[in-house]
């Protein structure tokens, strides 16, 4: 068995990486963590299940979406503009440390444990926010619309209640996101 | 290994140097990098943010898994993989691989088989509790399904990763068998068997006929490979005069006294896999020139790694003088505890030609050979007085499968016999237990570790009991819950305050008890097509092993600095930002700096030589003439031992640095005797006088190094249901102290190791107790059940938690919500088959494994109610494990109250639901 390999060149996190030949059936996880040196999107599973993998795929048109990495080729990403974990937080002018507010609800609420899962509900939380500025929802529908939105995730540590709080008081308090 | 002080200098084992380093410190590209989020804001005892949870949000390295060779300081850059190649046959021999299907571009560079480990004379080192034969001799019968028969190296990734996957797809072919053969016939790993017979005092009487704790356990022989237990005779020895308790005890509740009821059923706890998201995984590297070996692990017992690794090497061929552990932050729920896993790693490391081996499992690999959850089958028989409902006899047979290495089967076998009487006095209970051997993935530590699977039977049938004799299993509850002072199933009387009742008490007054015949009328009017239940149980479980071992060092700096290093694993618990904010109160701040699984225990010099739990009374009279020598070195971080066991290290640390180094040189400063400061305390970061006049630590650190006053203490102490303690001359003054080892540091960075005296440690056998020292929590359950598809909804959780002092209330009650999310699981959706067509196979994952989402766990409507702290027992309470219990039985409590049947066989998947309704 011969390997092919294929380049591809990619925005990660706002820079560009690539090109980079790499087999044609390599998953995008592995990409990430063999290739790209970025090991935040954890490998869970390996079916897509778990979530742990995800990442935000930033389409053209200003959407963005959850992606799962596991089963889903490095190929696929070729010209593409993705978002991982590390990416989130920015460096303010002095030099600090900003995260996103969904990070920091969940450093408030402590909502993970282990976060082994911490990656994949950043950014299920991060692509909920991003839909409802653009849909904002009615304020009675926050805890249903939360829980659909995270429900893929799996989280063996917390049991769930300070993920999906911490996202509920992020989508109740920030500004445009429930009419 | 040997007890000669000279061989145990340094942390040594039989001649290699170990040293455990955080992973933090080691790592090179990121080595400025500072992981953890400190220092923690000064003057408050209540934590804002975990300490490590700025770099889990932002998806830095924290676990092994994320580590590669280029992130590893002096570490050759290159990575090279590995995979190991699993027997999924336990019916005929092994007789080779037929690697050729890989094609000849994936080759492994280095291939490990059994010969290769024979010829390096390379193998366990503990074959009483890991077992033999690391990887199979070719020609023999795997001894369980995902037995290990080759390690398979690549020395770059793609063509790595590119064999592994087509290797699973042709491993039916790769791996041959011979003929088939049958399974191989394995004896069983253990037996336990509780009797007790109340004496003529009763409850808090001053001696039993028989009991586990003074008396000793019952053993069974298995010399024809059936458990036989030792023939009956009040006049024979400890274990003869046990069975004939044992004998009158189950003779008794056959032919029951006029006035009991008796009822007997079955209960089955299923084969589940903890499922810890992160796999298992390792990376090693052997430095063949340098005599050096390093391994980053997943562990969460690296102190055992290490002297277990050392141990293995000291045996082999390969030239090994020194070792070095990075543990990571990981997870594990027990699972990663007491694992055979990373020395596989290590294996691999030494095969490698000098690369760094990096041996990650995936999902199916993590299934078929990780630790798994001890299968039970619960055979009950409750005598109970019908007029009193006191219950008067307990009768039990329990049968575990360890699968096909004993890993914890004998402790988890013990654990769940004493633990079948759950919160109840029970005057007279014979509880037989045995661990069987077989060929499923092997079984060990998970949380609950026995204590979980047995009272999920004994809640069950609490319930049905309730029903049958026409009362409120509240009363039934309320009328044997155990009270203090009374003795526990061992016969022993349990450490602090029983609270079983008030909790009770409480619950049953909730409106969701009170009045849920009401409301299943009303809900299933409302909704019809769902049943309504309500399921309620308690549950209660030891925190500690009995024989728990901790260490931890505190440094302060002349500029007031607070370094803590401590044995602490952080396992997502919070234990290491929790031993940080214990600084706290001795120096108004938390500690700058953390280490966490991390110990250089050179300057204590101390030593153990043998497995505490094994330990003879005369050998522990023996040694700790040793002022060197204690019971054991280091706990894992499992147990639920963190609050009560780690705390104690980090504040016997803290409280001789403040005792003799922080209130002298505050006295100095301010002129005052020490008597006069009785009343200073710490108030918004200083040191402050009653009379209002404030030090600040460096103020106070820099006083306390110009009097080389005590600025460092490294403790490490003892507890087996009581710490060990003894006398210890500090700078000329003699204090005793609940530790048995001491070193400090006065005014200067040098260590001064202190000689103690006059040690006393509990007698071994005293752990036969059984979990003197325990929380109680219950559960109260509100669910739907769909009549059409059996889907179970969790409408609404209530618990009561004795937890003492909850240090981070967040933590408590982030593992309660964790526990629960855990039991929806364990009640209604986990459980494989343990041999053909389960894990041992090699393709369960999560498509096969069902694991509950948010959906499923009532996220919206929770409520706790934490008891409040007495004032006699001010002491945290250990809660990780037992906040799992109770709800697995409120879960099949509250099905059975929807469905009109007991439903006996856990998980309560909806196909049972569906039978059970039709």
């Amino acid at each position: 068995m011969t390997i092919v390999t294929r380049e591809i060149s990619l925005n990660i996190n706002g820079k560009a990486v690539g090109p980079i030949a790499v087999p044609e059936d390599l998953p995008m996880v592995e990409f990430l963590h063999e290739y790209v040196g970025l090991t935040g999107s954890r490998f869970g599973c390996g079916q897509g299940l778990c979530r742990a993998c995800t990442v935000i795929v930033d389409e053209p048109d200003g959407t963005s979406r959850e992606m799962r990495s596991c089963i889903t080729g490095a190929q696929y990403f070729d010209g593409r503009a993705i978002r991982t974990v590390e990416g989130h937080a920015s460096v303010d002018a002095d030099g600090a440390l900003k995260l996103t507010p969904v990070q920091e609800a969940f450093l408030d609420h402590f909502s993970f444990q282990c976060s082994y899962c911490a990656p994949g509900f950043v950014n299920a939380a991060t692509v909920l926010v991003e839909r409802l500025q653009r849909e904002p929802i009615a304020r009675d529908q926050v805890e249903a619309v939360v829980e659909d939105a995270l429900n893929d995730h799996i989280c063996r540590c917390t049991g769930y209640v300070r993920y999906y709080s911490a996202v509920r008081d992020v989508v109740l308090n920030t500004p445009g996101l429930v009419k | 290994m040997k007890s000669t002080r000279r061989n145990f200098l340094r942390f040594t084992v039989a001649g290699i140097a170990i040293s455990i380093l955080p992973i933090r410190a080691a790592r090179a590209a990121l080595f400025e990098d500072q992981i953890l989020d400190l220092p923690l804001p000064k003057g408050t005892v209540q934590l804002k943010r975990r300490i490590d949870g700025l770099a889990k949000v932002t998806g830095s390295k924290v676990f092994a898994r994320d580590i590669r060779a280029r992130d590893m300081a002096g570490w050759p850059v290159d990575q090279a993989h590995a995979f190991i190649v699993w027997a999924m046959r336990a019916d005929a021999p092994f007789t080779g691989l037929d690697l050729s299907l890989l094609g000849e571009d994936l080759q492994p560079d280095n291939i490990v088989t059994a010969e290769d480990l024979a010829t390096a004379t390379l193998d366990f080192y503990d074959p009483w509790t890991y077992g033999t034969k690391m990887l199979l001799p070719k020609g023999e019968v795997p001894m369980f399904l995902g037995h290990p028969l080759a390690i398979l190296i690549y020395r770059d990734f793609a063509r790595f990763s590119a064999a592994k996957r087509s290797y699973k797809t042709q491993r039916d072919q790769i791996v041959q068998y011979g003929e088939t053969s049958g399974a191989l016939d394995l004896v069983p790993y253990s037996s336990f068997r509780f009797v007790r017979a109340e004496g003529a005092g009763g409850a808090k009487g001053p001696k039993d006929l028989f009991n586990a704790a003074e008396d000793g356990y019952v053993f069974a022989s298995f010399d024809t490979g059936a458990a036989v237990w030792p023939q009956p005779d009040m006049a024979g020895d400890a274990m003869a005069r046990g069975m004939a308790h044992a004998d009158e005890i189950r003779a008794e509740i056959a032919s029951p006294p006029e006035g009991w009821h008796v009822i007997e059923r079955e209960y089955y706890s299923p084969y589940i896999d903890a499922a810890a998201l992160e796999p298992d995984n390792c990376n090693c590297w052997y430095d063949a020139a340098a005599g050096k070996l390093e391994m980053v692990m997943a562990s969460q017992s690296p102190h055992e790694v290490m002297t277990g690794a050392a141990a293995m090497l000291d045996k082999s061929s390969f030239k090994v003088t020194e070792l070095k552990g990075h543990p990571a932050y990981t997870v594990g729920y027990g699972t990663k505890e007491h694992s055979p896993f990373p020395f596989y790693g290590i294996v691999a490391a030494l095969f490698a030609e000098g690369r760094p081996v990096r041996l990650a499992l995936d999902r199916e690999e993590h299934f078929q050979t990780s630790i798994k959850r001890h299968p039970v089958r619960m055979k009950y028989r409750l005598g109970i007085d019908r007029e009193t409902l006191k219950m008067q006899s307990f009768v039990a047979d329990l049968d575990l499968d360890g699968g096909g290495r004993n890993n914890y089967t004998g402790p988890v076998t013990q654990v769940a016999a004493g633990a079948v009487p759950g919160v109840y006095y029970m005057p007279k209970n014979d509880v037989a237990a045995v661990g069987r051997a077989s060929r499923a993935p092997m079984c060990g530590s998970v949380r609950g570790f026995g204590e979980l699977e047995a009272q999920i039977g004994t809640e069950m049938l609490i319930e049905e009991l309730a029903q049958e004799l026409g009362v409120d299993s509240m009363d039934i509850r309320l009328a044997n819950a155990l009270q203090t002072g009374e003795r526990n199933s061992a016969g022993a009387f349990p450490l602090g305050q029983c609270r079983m009742s008030e909790i009770i008490a409480g619950d049953r007054a909730h409106p969701v008890w009170a009045n849920r015949d009401n409301r299943k009328a009303e809900f299933e009017a409302a909704n019809p097509a769902l049943k309504y239940g309500v399921g309620y149980a308690i549950a209660k479980k030891g925190f500690g092993n009995s024989n728990e071992a901790v260490a931890a060092a505190i440094t302060l700096g002349r500029d007031g600095n607070l370094r803590l290093q401590h044995i602490a694993v952080e396992i997502g618990t919070g234990a290491i930002s929790t031993q940080a904010l214990m600084c706290s109160r001795w120096f108004g701040k938390s500690a700058d700096l953390m280490d966490s699984a991390s110990f250089d225990w050179s300057p204590l010099e101390m030593f153990a030589t043998m497995n505490p739990f094994i330990t003879s009374p005369d050998h522990q009279a023996e040694m700790q003439v040793d002022p060197r020598w204690t019971p054991a070195m280091a706990s894992a971080s499992s147990a639920t031992n963190s609050a009560f066991y780690f705390t104690h290290g980090t504040n016997e640390a803290a409280r001789l640095i403040y005792e003799r180094g922080i209130i002298p040189a505050a006295a100095a400063l301010w002129g005052v005797s020490v008597a006069d400061t009785a009343g200073a305390t710490w108030r918004d970061g200083n040191f402050t006088l009653a009379d209002g006049r404030a030090l600040t630590l460096p103020d106070i650190a820099a006083k306390a190094f110009d009097m080389q006053a005590v600025t460092g203490a490294m403790v490490h102490a003892f507890d087996r249901w009581g710490w060990g303690e003894a006398d210890f001359d500090v700078l000329g003054q003699t204090t005793r102290r609940p530790i048995d080892g001491l070193a400090i540091q006065a005014g200067s960075d040098a260590w001064q190791r202190i000689e103690r005296q006059n040690v006393h440690y509990n007698t071994p056998g005293v752990d036969r107790a059984t979990w003197s020292r325990f929380a109680p929590i219950s559960a109260l359950i509100e669910l739907s059940v769909n009549r059409g598809t059996g889907e179970v909804r969790i409408l609404s959780h209530h618990s009561s938690v004795d937890c003492g002092r909850a240090l981070v209330p967040e933590f408590v009650l982030g593992q309660l919500e964790g526990g629960i999310a855990m039991s929806v699981g364990h009640a209604l959706y986990e459980g494989m088959p343990l041999y053909e067509g389960g894990p041992g196979t090699g393709d369960w994952n999560f498509n096969r494994y069902r694991l509950p989402r948010g959906k499923h766990v009532g996220v919206w409507n929770r409520s706790v109610n934490i008891l409040p702290v007495l004032p006699d027992e001010d002491i945290p309470k250990g809660i990780a494990e037992v906040v799992q219990i109770p709800t697995i039985p409120a879960i099949a409590n509250a099905v059975a109250h929807a469905v009109g049947r007991y439903l006996r066989e856990l998980p309560l998947t909806e196909d049972k639901i569906k039978e059970a309704l039709s």
